[in-house]
């Protein structure tokens, strides 16, 4: 009897042995991974910091200026001032000049389903009689 | 002892008495036996303690370290520089505009050194390495580069910093004992654009390894540590400029240096609910990015990297008079029409106070200040009193430094008279014998029209409003402020600032520039204060130009209204469309009452 606990103590140890190793060694391989990340992490940082950079390079405004004066004539671009504010939804969306003639012009009203011959009713607003 | 022994004794002693010697032998052995096993049960139990303090003090190593790792934060991501890895942290916070807009950050780049004795243990020519070194890179100097590499020893920087184009081609040199370091220098994408504000860097340490930045100038001197912290390396510091109104402002001011050939130029938007300094131009500037040589004798002559708006100190002139206006309404000394006496001269212990032009013998005081006259202020400040006068300036900011987060702020400290008497109080009345910057002016004018509180010049964005604690004037004097500048702008010396549709109220203020012993008789400071728009003031921007002269029919004209006056125009024609604010419809007065408008 004593001898069959003996066996299985000294195998058990053996397993375990065998098992902290491995996950010893797989730790280590995990945290030589996560070191390589973060380098990738880090040289990806410092590129996209340097993208910035030239970004912020390219829009500088005096290249910006210089850029504006050169391609006048494509541009037309002007100094902002009163005589010329307007908001966004003021202006007239661009239309791209490709040569072509505009195709059909599709109200929404055509693209909304509507059952049968006549509109539905509107629902009334609840607490509103007729008079 | 065995028990064959005993048996012995038994039969070989049948006498009386032994079965006596085998009782006690018998207790005795019982006893020893007793003795044994306790013996071993102790042992036991220590064993047994022995083995779970043993098992117990690993599996709490194991949980400890479990915890451990479970609280521990993500480590920071790593970049490797040269040999050894250092985190990302090391590096400085970039800067931004108040809409994001990059002003400054940090690039990886490389300084090239060279080890001598490495280039002569490899047999290499030190004349062949400079010769190719110099073709190779600009800047390189083949005589001076073949000094240092025929050194002995240590180690000579090559070229720092150096591009990554500038490292590959050397790298493909080739030549044994020129290595690369990791840097980190820092660019100014926008230029010469708010270089004043920015300020600049220098290197503190430098290693082959890294080197460390610190503020030099501006910004980056003041905010230093915050620009350093390691916490925040990765969120930008983001200042209250914008980006395109300092750029807008800027060509404006070198427009207006060109027209009316003066010599430095400057010019500070303000938000007038919170001091946020939305741009600040002081001309001649500099390209940080290209410092120029402070020692130079070019440099010497124009002074490019003064602050002008922040540590230039002039007499303001005629703007001061609001200050005067305000007081005496706030006081109760006067009224908007009370008739103020403006004859003149005015003597005065051997100086002569005397008006601009003519100008009758009484006027109420809206015309005192709408005319300028220097008299009628003189006068109104005597009745307020030098201790009045001063406390009143000294809420407003006037007797300290500004507290702007740059570097040169505290440089700007204003000259006060050393013996504040009634004279002194006359000639502040009209911006004489106190100088101060044009961002003391800028909070003071802020303080006028913004409902009564003292604001301070700020860089930072979202900076707190002002609480009924810093108030100097009350709301009602602030308004009546707000109609005098815009009636100055309107039919006043300030005509030439109006923009159509913006409501621009402001100050004119002339003020001679002084020389040893007196002031010159053709050097002027043109200070144009304005705020716009006069029903619900937005922005004062005070535009300063030095030595302005413009030619009317043959005629220099120095005076703000002449000078000044017309740049801020111009600057608010193209600031307040930039700024996101729309023209006003302007409603032409066309007739005063119905009576008239039948009559026409």
């Amino acid at each position: 009897m004593r001898g069959v606990i003996y066996l299985f103590s000294i195998f058990m140890v053996v397993v375990a042995a065998y098992w902290s190793y491995s996950v010893t060694y797989k730790t280590q391989d995990k945290l030589e991974v996560a070191e390589k990340l973060r380098r990738e992490i880090g040289r990806e940082r410092q590129a996209i910091a340097v993208l910035r950079a030239d970004w912020a390079y390219l829009n500088a405004p005096e290249r910006l200026e210089m850029l504006v004066a050169q391609n006048v004539s494509r541009l037309g671009l002007k100094p902002m001032i009163p005589e010329r504010f307007a908001e966004l939804y003021e202006i007239d969306p661009p239309q791209p000049d490709d040569g072509m003639e505009p195709v059909a012009i599709i109200g929404l009203d055509d693209l909304t389903p509507r059952l049968g011959a006549s509109p539905a009713p509107m629902p009334r607003p609840v607490g509103v009689r007729n008079r | 002892m065995t028990d064959r022994d005993d048996d012995l004794i038994r039969v070989l002693a049948e006498e009386a008495g032994a079965e006596e010697v085998l009782a006690d032998r018998a207790d005795r052995r019982r006893k020893k036996m007793a003795d044994r096993r306790k013996l071993l049960g102790d042992r036991a139990q220590f064993r047994l303690v022995l083995i779970s303090a043993v098992f117990l003090a690993c599996f709490g190593a194991l949980g400890g370290k479990m915890a451990i790792l479970a609280a521990s934060e993500p480590s920071e991501p790593r970049i490797s520089r040269g040999d050894q890895t250092e985190t990302l942290a090391s590096g400085r916070r970039a800067i931004v505009d108040r809409r994001g807009r990059l002003l400054a950050v940090d690039l990886p780049v490389h300084a090239i050194y060279a080890h001598p004795r490495e280039l002569k243990a490899a047999g290499v020519d030190p004349k062949w390495a400079a010769k190719m070194l110099a073709q190779t890179i600009d800047g390189v100097d083949k005589e001076e580069q073949l000094k240092l590499l025929s050194k002995r020893k240590g180690l000579i920087w090559v070229k720092r910093p150096a591009t990554p184009v500038e490292r590959q081609k050397v790298h493909d040199l080739g030549i044994p004992g020129v290595h690369f370091g990791e840097r980190e220098t820092r660019v100014y994408p926008a230029g010469r654009m708010g270089a004043h504000i920015l300020g600049g860097y220098k290197v503190e340490e430098e290693t082959v390894f890294h080197a460390t930045l610190a503020g030099r100038s501006g910004v980056e001197r003041a905010l230093d540590e915050e620009l350093r912290d390691p916490h925040k390396v990765a969120e930008p510091l983001a200042l209250s400029i914008d980006l395109t109104a300092q750029t807008a402002l800027t060509r404006i001011m070198d427009e207006a240096l060109k027209r009316y050939r003066a010599k430095a130029g400057v010019a500070v938007l303000m938000d007038v609910r919170n001091g946020e300094v939305i741009s600040l131009v002081s001309l001649p500037d500099f390209d940080p990015n290209f410092r120029p040589d402070a020692n130079a004798d070019e440099v010497k002559a124009v002074r490019p990297m003064m602050n002008r708006a922040a540590e230039g100190v002039f007499e303001l002139g005629s703007t001061f008079k609001l200050f005067l206006a305000a007081q005496a309404l706030d006081q109760g000394v006067a009224r908007l029409d009370t008739m103020v006496d403006t004859t003149g001269p005015i003597v005065m212990g051997g100086h002569k106070i005397r008006d601009f032009h003519r100008m009758p013998p009484r006027m109420s005081l809206r015309d005192v200040i709408i005319e300028s006259s220097n008299t009628g202020t003189s006068r109104l400040a005597l009745a307020i009193g030098p201790d009045a006068q001063k406390s009143f300036l000294g809420d407003l900011g006037f007797l300290k430094a500004t507290s702007l987060e740059i570097a040169e702020s505290r440089l700007g400290h204003p000259i006060l008279p050393r013996n504040w008497g009634r004279l002194q109080t006359m000639t502040i009345s009209f911006g004489h014998g106190l100088a101060a910057t044009p961002l003391h002016l800028a909070a003071g004018y802020a303080a006028m029209v913004n409902g009564g509180f003292k604001v301070n010049p700020t860089l930072r964005k979202d900076a707190p409003a002002p609480t009924e604690a810093d108030r100097v004037i009350s709301t009602e004097t602030s308004v009546a402020m707000r109609e005098l500048l815009r009636a100055i702008v309107a039919e006043g010396m300030g005509r030439k600032a109006n923009v159509p549709g913006y409501e621009v109220g402001g100050k004119t203020g002339t003020a001679d520039k002084p020389k040893p012993g007196g002031y010159h008789r053709d050097k002027t400071i043109g200070t144009f204060a304005s705020v716009f728009p006069t029903s619900n003031p937005k922005y004062v921007l005070i535009i300063t130009l030095d030595e302005p002269v413009e030619y009317v029919n043959g005629k220099a004209l120095r005076t703000a209204g002449w000078t000044a006056a017309p740049v801020t125009g111009v600057a608010i024609r193209h600031l307040a469309p930039i700024l996101g604010m729309r023209p006003k419809p302007e409603i032409k007065p066309k007739a005063k009452n119905l009576v008239e408008a039948r009559s026409q």
